[in-house]
Parts: C-alpha cells; sequence; structure tokens
C-alpha cells in the first residue's frame, strides 16, 4: 500500500525525471555504485579447507615477490642513500625516459584496441568453428616464446628482410631499403604482437556477456545495424575496452626484452633505463629507485581504472564471466 | 505510416491499431530437423494469439521468423496486407517483450523507454510526454530517472513492456514474458498485460509453454507440437473440444480411453477389457474413438457400494495416491489395466476411501469429448 501511494506522489509531482536530461542522471549514479563493492569484496572470508590449501600458493607468492621486493625498496634506499629518488627526479635523462615510455605504452594500448576490437567482436559474434580458429590463431602467438617472436620481427623488418626485400625486389616499389629495425614503429609491432591477445580476450569475454536478446531488442525496435552498434554494443563493451587496455598500457610500461632488441638507441624506455643504471653505470640503488617508481606508477594506473571497472576484471582477463 | 503510428496517440489508425497478421505456409529447417513445419494461421486486428507449446515445438523459431531474426526457408509474413518477409527487422515496426526483458542496462529508464521513439526520429519534446504516459500505462510513472538495475524483477518487465507500447507498433510480440517471474507476480502481469493490449488495441502473438497463462490471456491459442500446428482455436474450444490427444494431454489434466466403438444395446460403448466406458451422441457403425474425462467430473465411489443408476461410465482401480492442493484434492487411481487416472475432487468434503482402497470412479457421459479417429 505505501508502495503504492509513493507511486502516485512519485506521478503527481513535476517530473523531471522524464526529461532526456535523465539519462545522464541515471550514468552518474551508476558510476558512484562500484564505490562501495570492493569494500565488501576484500573482506576476507572465515579460514576454511581451502583456505588451507591455499597457502603453499600463498608462501610462495610472498617468497617469489614481496621479499625480492622489499630488498629492492630497502636497496633503493640504501645504496647509498635515499638521494637515488632525488637523482632520478632531477635527470633529464630519465625524465625524457618517462615521457618516451609513456608515449609508447599509449601508442601500443591504442593499436592494440583498434586491432583487437574488431577481431574480438568477430570471435564473439561468429559460430563455434570460426571463434576457435580465431582463439587457436591468438593463442599461437600467445604460446610461442616472446625471444623467438621478437627476433622473427628482427628477420622481418630488417632492411634485408621479408618486407623491403619484397617491396624493393618483387615489388619494385622503392629503391632504397625503408629502415624500420630500430626505430618505434618496430617497437610498436613487436610490443602490439605481443600485447593484442589480452586486449582481444578482455573484449572477448565483455561482448560474451551481452546478452543477444540486448541488441535483438535495439533492432526491432527500430534500429539500423550500425546504431545498433553504436548505440548499444559499443558502449557495453567498454568496460572491456578499459578492462583490457588498463592491462595492456601497465605489462607495455615494464617491457625489456621487445625494445631492447627492436627499439633504437634514440628511445630508452624505462625498462632499458633500470638496466643501464645496474649493469653500465654499475648504480643498483638508483635502478632500484626506478624500478619501485615503476611498480608505483603500476599500482596508480590499476587503482584508477579500478574505480571505473573493478579490479577483478582487469585482473580476471579470459576467465570470462559467470553468468 | 510510421508518423500516424508514432504521433497520434491511442487511435493512430483508424479502427482497430491492430495489425491483421497472416502466416502462410511456414516452414524452416535445421539440418533435418523441421522447426516449424507448413504452419498457416491468421490473427486478426487486435486479437490476442498464444503460440503454446512445449520446449522445442517450434513455437519460439516461429515468433522469431515474424520479428524477422530468423528467415522462414517457405512460406510468407504477411501484415496488413504486406508481404513483410524480405522486410529488415528494424523496418517491420514490432514491438517486442522478451524473457529476460533486454533492458539496456547502460540507459535509464526513461532512456530505455525513449529508445523505440528515437529510432522513429520523434521530436525530443514530444518523446518525454509519450514515454511518461507510457511509464504510467505500466504503473511506473516517475520511475525514468532510475537504472533498470534498481528495478526488481516485475518492474524490469513493466519497463519492458513500456518500451514495446510506447510507439503503438500495430503489433506486439512477446517471448515467454512472464517466465522468468514468480507465481503470483505472473498472475498480476497476465491481467495487466491483457488489459493493456485491450485498451490500446494492439494485435498481440504471445508465446509461452505455461497452459494456464494461454487460457487465461489469449482470444485465440495456437497450440504447436514437433513444429506442426495441432489446434488453432479459443481457449474454450481448446480445452473443451480438443481435436487430438496431444491437445488433450497438452491443455489441463485428462483422463484418456481409446478403444473401438461398439453397439450394446441402445447405447455405445468403448470395447475395453475393464470398466464401461460409455460413447455418448449418434456414433454409427465401428470405429477407433478416444474419450476423454477431464479428472472434476469424475466422482468416486467405495468398490463394494451400491451402484447408482444405468447411464454412467465406470472404471475400476486402486487409490494410489491422495495430494491436497488447497482449494482441491488431486486423487490418483491405477485404473485396472495398470494406467494411472487422476481425479479432483474438493478438498472440503471427506474422501470416501483412502490410499490402497479398490474404487470405482463414475462419470456422466455427457461430461466427456470423444475425438473419433484419433492417431
Amino acid at each position: 500500500m505505501s508502495a503504492l501511494s509513493q507511486i502516485q506522489s512519485r506521478t503527481s509531482s513535476p517530473g523531471p525525471q522524464a526529461s532526456p536530461a535523465a539519462g545522464s542522471d541515471g550514468r552518474a549514479g551508476r558510476g558512484g555504485g562500484p564505490g562501495g563493492g570492493p569494500a565488501r569484496a576484500w573482506r576476507l572470508p572465515r579460514p576454511d579447507f581451502w583456505s588451507g590449501a591455499g597457502l603453499p600458493g600463498l608462501v610462495f607468492v610472498v617468497a617469489a615477490f614481496v621479499v625480492p621486493m622489499a630488498v629492492v625498496v630497502v636497496k633503493s634506499l640504501t645504496d647509498p642513500s635515499p638521494q637515488n629518488y632525488a637523482a632520478i627526479f632531477t635527470s633529464s635523462v630519465y625524465q625524457r625516459s618517462v615521457v618516451d615510455t609513456l608515449e609508447m605504452a599509449l601508442v601500443v594500448t591504442a593499436l592494440c584496441l583498434l586491432i583487437g576490437y574488431p577481431y574480438a567482436y568477430a570471435m564473439a559474434r561468429s559460430g563455434t568453428a570460426l571463434r576457435t580458429f580465431l582463439m587457436v590463431a591468438l593463442m599461437l602467438a600467445f604460446w610461442t616464446s616472446l625471444l623467438v617472436r621478437t627476433y622473427a620481427w628482427q628477420i622481418v623488418l630488417n632492411d634485408t628482410g621479408i618486407v623491403n626485400t619484397a617491396l624493393r625486389d618483387w615489388l619494385g616499389l622503392i629503391s632504397a631499403p625503408i629502415h624500420m629495425i630500430r626505430t618505434p614503429f618496430a617497437v610498436y609491432v613487436g610490443m602490439v604482437h605481443v600485447l593484442l591477445p589480452y586486449a582481444v580476450l578482455a573484449l572477448f569475454a565483455q561482448l560474451r556477456s551481452i546478452d543477444p536478446d540486448v541488441e535483438r531488442a535495439a533492432r526491432v525496435m527500430g534500429a539500423r545495424p550500425w546504431r545498433v552498434f553504436a548505440r548499444i554494443t559499443l558502449p557495453l563493451s567498454l568496460p572491456g575496452a578499459v578492462a583490457g587496455g588498463v592491462l595492456v598500457f601497465v605489462l607495455a610500461l615494464g617491457f625489456y626484452i621487445t625494445p631492447q632488441l627492436l627499439g633504437g638507441a634514440r628511445q630508452v624506455y624505462v625498462g632499458q633505463a633500470i638496466m643501464q643504471q645496474i649493469e653500465q653505470f654499475l648504480k643498483p640503488g638508483v635502478g632500484a629507485a626506478m624500478a619501485v617508481l615503476l611498480f608505483v606508477a603500476v599500482l596508480a594506473v590499476l587503482a584508477v581504472a579500478a574505480r571505473f571497472v573493478g579490479l577483478g576484471r582487469i585482473l580476471g582477463v579470459g576467465m570470462g564471466r559467470r553468468r | 505510416m510510421t508518423e500516424t503510428a508514432t504521433q497520434a496517440g491511442p487511435t493512430g489508425r483508424e479502427g482497430s491499431p491492430g495489425a491483421r497478421v497472416e502466416l502462410a505456409g511456414i516452414v524452416k529447417r535445421y539440418g533435418d530437423v523441421r522447426a516449424v513445419d507448413d504452419v498457416s494461421l491468421t490473427v486478426e486486428p487486435g486479437q490476442f494469439l498464444t503460440l503454446l507449446g512445449a520446449s522445442g515445438s517450434g513455437k519460439t523459431t516461429l515468433l522469431r521468423i515474424v520479428a524477422g531474426f530468423v528467415d522462414a526457408d517457405e512460406g510468407r509474413v504477411v501484415v496488413d496486407g504486406r508481404d513483410i518477409s524480405q522486410v529488415p527487422v528494424h523496418r517491420r515496426e514490432i514491438g517486442m517483450v522478451f524473457q529476460n526483458y533486454a533492458l539496456f542496462p547502460h540507459l535509464s529508464v526513461a532512456a530505455n523507454v525513449a529508445f523505440p521513439l528515437e529510432m522513429r526520429r520523434v521530436r525530443r519534446r514530444d518523446r518525454a510526454d509519450l514515454v511518461e504516459r507510457a511509464l504510467e500505462a505500466v504503473q511506473l510513472g516517475g520511475y525514468g530517472g532510475r537504472s533498470p538495475k534498481e528495478l526488481s524483477g516485475g518492474q524490469q518487465q513493466r519497463v519492458a513492456l513500456a518500451r514495446a507500447i510506447v510507439a503503438r507498433p500495430p503489433l506486439l510480440l512477446m517471448d515467454e514474458p512472464l517466465g522468468a517471474l514468480d507465481r503470483r507476480l505472473r498472475e498480476a502481469m497476465q491481467i495487466e498485460i491483457r488489459r493493456l493490449s485491450r485498451e490500446l488495441g494492439l494485435t498481440v502473438i504471445n508465446v509461452t509453454h505455461d497452459q494456464e497463462e494461454a487460457l487465461t490471456m489469449s482470444d485465440r491459442i495456437a497450440l504447436l507440437a514437433g513444429g506442426r500446428l495441432v489446434q488453432h482455436g479459443t481457449p474454450e474450444e481448446l480445452y473443451g473440444l480438443p481435436n487430438s490427444e496431444v491437445a488433450a494431454r497438452f491443455l489441463g489434466e485428462s483422463n484418456l480411453f481409446r478403444g473401438r466403438v461398439e453397439r450394446d444395446g441402445t447405447e455405445s460403448v468403448l470395447a475395453l477389457p475393464y470398466g464401461r466406458v460409455l460413447v455418448p451422441g449418434d456414433t454409427p457403425g465401428e470405429r477407433e474413438a478416444v474419450v476423454v474425462v477431464r479428472p472434476s467430473a469424475i466422482r468416486i465411489r467405495p468398490a463394494g457400494a451400491e451402484q447408482s443408476a444405468a447411464a454412467v461410465s465406470r472404471m475400476p482401480g486402486v487409490v494410489s495416491a491422495d495430494i491436497y492442493a488447497g482449494d482441491s484434492r488431486k486423487v490418483l487411481v491405477e485404473g485396472a489395466d495398470g494406467a494411472e487416472l487422476v481425479v479432483r475432487c474438493e478438498s472440503g468434503a471427506p474422501l470416501p476411501c483412502s490410499v490402497g482402497d479398490e474404487v470405482v470412479l463414475e462419470w456422466d457421459p455427457g461430461s466427456c469429448h470423444i475425438i473419433s479417429g484419433a492417431a
């Protein structure tokens, strides 16, 4: 009865809710929602058999990650002193490296999403046979050693590599080889190749979670195919794009092997800069400080992204969603 | 036509705003399976038709063919005289309610309901008004600013209904619209949907496997089994005069007796090893027939009791279960041939027997229905 009178009082009140502006209200209200979620999600359950079974894994994680990380933090502060951090913040070389790294990570993330979205869309909407093929094709690259793939790109992109040979000798389009190896371009190609699966899997999981009836509903209500995509599918897949994008971005920030083998001397990315400090300049304390800062930056990116899509969705890539 | 349908309010068309829908020889094959097998039927303007059938009967496929999500292999879908078989989904001017509501989760309730208007290019200032009226029609006035996620299942389904009718489509399709709701809510929604569709004069094609829902809501029921149209008629016809065993078994509980019709003096009876099943009416010649007896038409008598006068059908049996169901009581009786018979009696009156007792079931021949030459 009280619910009914509530409805009636709402009806009689002049309703700004019904105006088109209400749409943005709804979204704004939703954005605040997830803020309450993590608190509940992070509360630990009462210990039971399964938390006991998780103990060996926990011990390993602590031994293999927390301990070395602590050593690095201590080293950055004591070898020789916290001055290590001051050295980083005042060094123009390091600042340049940070800018280059951010630029590289952003470009790689954008490329992964642009290339990955249509791929994930095709995977999500295709029949079993095609989906399996697309998935295996994607995962083959994933399962191949990083080093092998990176060397393969060296061969492909070399001045005497397959691409240049094809363009010059077979097609006659160029007279001199295009320098691709040891440029940011080669780094982008190699990095996108390595990181694309993360973006595709995150987008795929999100696209698969969209109820096909929702798209059908839009069609039957008069939306042409492209409008269904623009108004329904794309907005509903954005959390997957954020999750995949953040994952790619974070991984790209600390990449070492691919930039080292495919990149030029002009761009020294953060990963390489850390190695330089330790191996060439023999300043492990400064290298450790850089590593700590990189780690903090990654955590910061994850923390910001978690406010939008939830940490579980970013880290749970490839697991799909339970429905 | 879009203009009048969307802008002119309740009576966008002359006469009934509902469409006349004609399905002509619809066939849909999946591999070797005929999901829909030569179905033809007509829905008159303003009629509420329910496609009733078990899962796999082809009812959902048929609805999707009308909506345009699935292409028929043969046959035509004709709406108001126009063959729309080749018309793409978004130009069919259909409203649709889905089983799991299919609301747009990223849009507010108002934006959800406004979506069909937006797609039909209704002017922005007219939209808000139409949206609020549609929400009021489903008793959700003022809920426009909410997110669908904040609403209960019943409320979400109301929003879906408002969204389906806001643009006043001449045809409303419903795919098991109440399947996800609990019983009480379902019954309330049945009445509400029926009221709304009558008020708006919409032609409705509803899909369900729930016979009660079909009987309650429909003007016409089309019973489907194995992709074929079994029977098409009013709820009374389907329940009272099933044309086949399939129909008799699907709609309501029923006891079926099958056998050859024989003369016994002045009466016709079924040739059965036990009991005496009268076949009422003039039944010349010998033929196969199925006698359908509804559980509520049967009386239970203890086996030894004095038998009542001549013109009743009788069947001996043993009570195997007595199930209390509130306003009625369901008694299962194992017939002499091992078949299970169902009897419904009032729960108030005391049962003249208990489980394990031998009893005789009696019914008046006038209260049963004959399916002749049934396969």
